[in-house]
């Protein structure tokens, strides 16, 4: 995705925010078991007229233990971060303002429940005399062949609805309410240009959509009459989806073997791996192999 | 003898080892897929450049050759005929996968480039030996969900994922690239399932970060078809 033509202090804050939640939590893996237990979990900060905040969490894993982590250390608004793979479990996130101690009362909170395999978006919402802290579950569901799915996330002025529309006529919010996110609709892939409305405040943004992919278009308040539309990536999926499995067998270990193959017989592993050679030496390996396959033709 | 030597003298000998291989296509790929097969065979053959995934003999591969991503216009044109939206490709700035090893396993092996066959199906190698990136969804590395394929065996041995399905979740799966660099995945879950139930959405379906899925044969044989009746899936999560 393209960013928008006319960079903003914002945006560096939002990249100063993305290095810092890369380079803070340990290893996800490493606090709750195999990394099968894992969600993506991302942040952000849409309460216009809110100053900066700190976002952190605390996890308790399944076996009870605890772990504090700094999801982002300075978010200002409109800022968002990438999507970090965290472990799945019980979350209690807390927003202080920044440079508040840790120990001072946070002015919000949510928990948030992880399922594994699940993507999430902790974001304040709301206006400045009524923040509140939302855990909304990102919905992944594969868009249909060639569209992408969108969705609006109205966060530019409280008390006003916002429509959005593409130049090519879909209707991708229509009156949404302010901080509530709209549903998905599927958007044909490809360069898309969005028209933003939202009370006196208009905005365009051209941006191209990847078939199989899912967005989330933040609609931004840009000072007091200005209105930014910014198309986020949630997801990503193929833009191609072949149909059905894949032939990859002959027989062979079916028929020469007692178990079936992806049983993992001793046999069939040990001739993979002799199959296999050295890792990654492409040219050896096929020098090896043609010469015994010649060696098996005489 | 010498690489080239070795690659020269596999040369002559490649139309004897072509019939046997068409053999093992007949059985992966099917008919309709194996007139596409030996079209393409005549392209790549003549295009292979030396990259880690080609060789003289790649002749059955059914992708253009790894050795840059734009490939050759001629591999380029035979993929238009059998690939229905090649447009689709360019989704991020990661290099173009070449080659992928499961060291826990000793799985190791350079990356053929594979699309969609006649069918909308997944291509899948000509070779039982090789695996294969398939080139018009996510490169591994980038957001979303890679697949690389290979054959758990053919009619005349195992294939380079015959192990596979014995992979441990924590195991190791590293993507060497084109620009010298390697995407290490970690597993994060295995599955068995029928092929009339293939997972589509869970496999080729948006993700919110790089993953990568590995995919072959598994279950029963049916000898009637000559087909396994299951796939095995792993999932692997970028670390």
């Amino acid at each position: 995705m393209r960013a928008p033509a006319h960079p903003r202090a914002r945006r560096a804050a939002v990249g100063a925010l993305l290095l810092a939640l890369a380079l803070g939590p340990v290893p996800a893996a490493s606090a709750a078991g195999n990394s099968g237990d894992d969600a993506y979990i991302r942040v952000a900060h849409l309460v216009p007229g809110f100053g900066g905040v700190t976002m952190t969490a605390t996890l308790t894993g399944f076996d009870g233990s605890t772990r504090e982590l700094t999801l982002a250390p300075e978010a200002t608004y409109g800022a968002i971060t990438g999507y970090e793979v965290l472990p799945a479990g019980s979350y209690a996130v807390a927003v202080r303002p920044l440079g508040a101690a840790a120990s001072t009362a946070p002015v919000l909170t949510q928990t948030l429940q992880a399922r594994a395999g699940d993507a999430y978006t902790i974001a304040g919402l709301g206006d400045s005399t009524a923040p509140r802290l939302s855990a909304i579950q990102d919905d992944l569901a594969a868009p249909s062949s060639g569209t992408a799915r969108v969705r609006v996330l109205p966060a530019a002025e409280p008390g006003q609805t916002t429509d959005v529309t593409t130049a090519s006529g879909a209707r991708v919010a229509s009156g949404a309410e302010f901080s509530v996110p709209t549903g998905y609709v599927d958007v044909p892939a490809g360069s898309t240009t969005f028209t933003a409305t939202t009370g006196q405040r208009s905005a365009q943004e051209t941006t191209t959509l990847d078939g199989g992919s899912v967005y989330t278009v933040l609609v931004l308040a840009d000072g007091t009459s200005g209105l930014e539309v910014r198309p986020v990536r949630d997801a990503t999926g193929s833009g191609v989806v072949p149909a059905g499995g894949a032939a990859a067998g002959g027989g062979y270990l079916a028929e020469h073997a007692a178990a079936p193959a992806g049983t993992g017989t001793a046999a069939s592993a040990a001739a993979g791996t002799a199959l296999a050679g050295a890792a990654f030496g492409g040219a050896l390996l096929l020098v090896r192999r043609r010469s015994a396959r010649r060696a098996a033709a005489r | 003898m010498s690489r080239r030597e070795a690659l020269r003298a596999e040369a002559r000998s490649s139309a004897a080892g072509r019939r046997s291989r068409v053999a093992a296509a007949l059985v992966c790929l099917g008919l309709s897929a194996l007139a596409v097969s030996v079209g393409t065979s005549v392209v790549t053959a003549g295009s292979a450049t030396g990259g880690a995934a080609t060789s003289a003999s790649a002749a059955l591969s059914t992708a253009s050759t790894a050795s840059g991503s734009t490939g050759s216009p001629g591999g380029g044109a035979v993929s238009a005929a059998v690939v229905p939206a090649p447009e689709a490709v360019a989704l991020s700035d990661v290099a173009a996968p070449v080659a992928v090893a499961v060291p826990s396993l000793g799985i190791s092996s350079p990356l053929l480039r594979l699309g969609v066959d006649a069918d909308g199906a997944l291509e899948v190698p000509g070779e039982a030996d090789r695996a294969g990136w398939f080139e018009h969804g996510p490169a591994p590395g980038a957001v979303g969900p890679a697949v690389v394929v290979g054959h758990v065996d053919s009619r005349e041995g195992p294939g380079v994922f015959a192990a596979l399905s014995t992979v441990a979740v924590g195991a190791e799966v590293d993507v060497a690239r084109e620009d010298g660099s390697t995407a290490r995945f970690e597993v994060t879950r295995v599955q068995q399932v029928a092929k009339d139930a293939f997972p589509t959405d869970e496999v080729y379906g948006p993700v919110a970060g790089p993953e990568l899925r590995l995919i072959t044969c598994g279950g029963a044989f049916d000898p009637s078809t000559r087909h396994y009746v299951d796939n095995v899936v792993v999932y692997a999560r970028l670390v």
